[in-house]
């Protein structure tokens, strides 16, 4: 017996019941009261249990939308903390790339200005001949930091990535929020 | 007549029948896997107390959801209720709901005005 009909096992009990009478010609009076008493409440009881259904269908219905609500806040929020952390790690990564390429640039251009300048300058005679080879450093160094940007830049997404820090993002921000049905409930 | 204490569960909900005071409580979810076995002895229990007892009964129901087959199973329980009420018996039922549920309100309700019984009905801050 499954669970539905045997929750109306009093009710298919009076049916059974009644059928038998009805078969063995022995209806009286007093049996077709109690069936139309008992069909009175099983008409009642439809009327109660179907709009108790639909008000229990419309609480879900609306969790459901307060879930997705949710769901969508959190996705927003995500979003924009994976913006907001990646502009902190960009902005980290430049200034460590900006010290690097600065120490690098004063070590060259002291080394340029004692070591170079002299033997440069007495194999050729241009003018402003340290000036040109400084800026060729500048720009050479300038062209490094970007490079040197990208690299760290890498590095700190596998380092992310590493930590899982990206995944529990994603996780957490579902695109499909998940519905509560009285079926999914677990037993 | 037995009294009969069932712990609530995430899906079941805290029943708490005491006859010899005249009291019936539940509260929380009621969504068993089978409402049948789960309220076929606090129904034959009121049973017992409808055709063997004199007195009295306060019920208390607080639910925050409960499923169709519980809804059932309720209605079996009001209807022993209401013929407690037709035999002269006082019958109180109080039936709290949380504030901000407006639809548990509404299927109290429901209950009421289709069963013609008379609800107290009593709200809680959420």
């Amino acid at each position: 017996m499954n669970e539905t009909s045997s929750l109306f096992h009093v009710e298919e009990k009076s049916l059974k019941e009644f059928k038998e009478k009805v078969k063995d010609n022995a209806l009286s009076k007093k049996s077709l009261i109690g069936f139309v008493d008992n069909y009175d409440d099983l008409i009642t009881q439809s009327k109660v249990i179907t709009r108790v259904s639909d008000r229990l269908q419309s609480k879900l219905n609306k969790a459901n939308e307060q879930i997705a609500a949710q769901n969508s806040t959190i996705s927003d929020n995500n979003k924009l903390l994976h913006n907001t952390i990646e502009q902190l790690v960009k902005a980290k990564v430049s200034k460590k790339a900006s010290t690097i390429i600065l120490t690098a640039a004063v070590v060259l251009f002291v080394a340029e200005e004692v070591l170079l300048e002299e033997a440069i300058n007495s194999y050729v005679d241009i003018p402003y001949i340290g000036l040109i080879v400084k800026l060729c450093m500048a720009l050479t160094l300038k062209a490094f930091e970007s490079t040197i940007e990208k690299f760290f830049m890498r590095r700190e997404h596998s380092k992310i990535v590493e930590e899982g820090l990206w995944e529990e993002l994603e996780i957490s921000s579902p695109h499909s929020p998940g519905l509560i049905t009285s079926e999914v409930v677990p037993r | 007549m037995e009294k009969i204490y069932i712990q609530a569960t995430e899906f079941t909900p805290q029943v708490h029948f005491d006859p010899s005071n005249g009291i019936i409580e539940l509260r929380g979810n009621s969504n068993p896997h089978n409402s049948l076995t789960f309220y076929t002895k606090v129904i034959h229990t009121l049973e017992d107390y409808v055709v063997n007892d004199t007195r009295g009964l306060v019920a208390n129901m607080a639910f925050r959801y409960f499923n169709t087959s519980s809804s059932k199973c309720l209605y079996d329980m009001f209807k022993q209720l209401n013929a407690m009420r037709k035999k002269g018996r006082q019958v109180t039922i109080n039936w709290y709901y949380s504030l901000d549920d407006e639809d548990m309100y509404e299927v109290g309700k429901d209950f009421s005005d289709l069963m013609n019984l008379n609800f107290n009905f009593i709200a809680m801050s959420a």
